[in-house]
């Protein structure tokens, strides 16, 4: 019976109680499918990048842990450790956008802009 | 800056005590041990923020090798963390640490300036985020000239915008893409900023309330009360010249200033 209960829980959840954020319906295959295209995404980048490399990790590790799950919303909070499941998913999306935006300004690159000689030394 | 002095002076002792003595000359030269047993007080840049100091290396070089094209160097004072950028890479390293779910610094907390009249470009623009998810702050320097200008952070964080508009009211900072970048804190028809290294004390106006116009005039500076009339001369006993401070010898004097135009 409590099993029975656990997908209602977030079906009967009113308020995740943060301004602006509202409950999500059915948030793990949304959740799935952000963690998916960001790894799609993240394949475009040259492998040597530490970007491409740190988030690949940590997605996959994600995505692991939601598929795992088997649909309880609840083990899936406690496991990314990100607070509510609403929480998780705006920052899967941050980062979605986000590596979107690096592979458009291709940070990967070395240096583009040096500081003038002295501009970062201070007295002192 | 003290952390750093602090590894420098152990080093330094470190290498004193395991040098052998080579002659008794050398060994005079020594300073002698400490008589006092007791320990010193704590010093809090190794006994409280040593961990964290660490930490925050670790944090500050994953931060430089995931955005190597855009930050130029990081630094760390005790639990501070600072990043450089150009210009150029500001927004897409705000955006970075706004957006990466290592980083989410949601809020952007303070914009300031800093004038450095001696160097090319004279103004550095610090900004101050919070991450409220992995609770932490972090703090981003930028430079601009006098005649450049720093690209807005107003579409990554809406509260840069009065920010933006106190930094250029204050120290003449253009912040390009701004939606209304006017004055902020000083008067209607105020000239000059005020902050600047090279605006005087006193500023240029003084105002006063005018009996026979009924309201309150501007009037150049005359300084006729008689407070303001310092005199150096002390009624105290002094102690003495005091000492000089350093000063680097590297460091260049201030452009001499333009000559006064002729009045009318």
């Amino acid at each position: 019976m409590f099993r029975l209960t656990r997908p209602l829980a977030q079906a009967l959840k009113r308020s995740t109680g943060i301004t602006g954020l509202t409950v999500h319906p059915n948030p793990l295959p949304e959740l799935t499918k952000t963690y998916e295209s960001t790894l799609s995404v993240l394949s475009t980048i040259p492998p040597s990048s530490v970007y491409r490399q740190g988030v690949e990790a940590l997605t996959l590790r994600k995505l692991k842990i939601v598929q795992a799950a088997n649909g309880d919303v609840a083990a899936v909070e406690k496991q990314l450790d990100e607070g509510q499941i609403e929480e998780s998913l705006d920052i899967a999306s941050d980062e979605l956008k986000l590596a979107a935006k690096m592979v458009e300004w291709k940070a990967w690159e070395p240096l583009v802009d040096k500081p003038e000689p002295g501009q970062w030394e201070y007295i002192g | 800056m003290a952390f750093r002095i602090g590894v420098r002076a152990g080093h330094l002792l470190r290498n004193i005590s395991v040098r052998p003595a080579v002659s008794s000359a050398v060994a005079s030269s020594r300073p002698s041990a400490s008589p006092f047993v007791e320990p010193t007080s704590p010093n809090p840049t190794v006994s409280l923020y040593a961990e964290t100091t660490e930490s925050l290396h670790t944090y500050g070089s994953y931060l430089v090798q995931s955005l190597p094209k855009f930050i130029q160097q990081f630094s760390v004072v005790k639990d501070e963390l600072t990043l450089y950028t150009a210009p150029s890479g500001l927004i897409p390293v705000l955006t970075f640490l706004r957006d990466h779910s290592q980083c989410q610094f949601k809020a952007l907390m303070d914009i300031s300036g800093v004038d450095f009249p001696e160097r090319e470009k004279r103004f550095e623009v610090v900004y101050h985020l919070l991450s409220i998810q992995h609770q932490g702050r972090i703090r981003v320097k930028t430079y601009a000239g006098e005649a450049d200008h720093v690209p807005s952070a107003c579409d990554l964080f809406r509260g840069a915008d009065w920010y933006e508009r106190e930094a250029w009211d204050l120290f003449g900072i253009f912040f390009s893409g701004h939606p209304d970048l006017r004055r902020i804190l000083t008067d209607y028809g105020f000239e000059g900023h005020p902050l600047r290294k090279d605006f005087p004390l006193t500023g240029y106006t003084e105002l006063r309330y005018d009996e026979e116009r009924k309201r309150v005039v501007y009037e150049p500076l005359q300084l006729t009360q008689a407070f303001r009339n310092f005199e150096s001369l002390s009624p105290w006993e002094q102690v003495g010249d005091g000492t000089t401070p350093r000063r680097p010898d590297d460091l260049k004097p201030l452009p001499p200033p333009k000559p006064e135009e002729p009045k009318k």
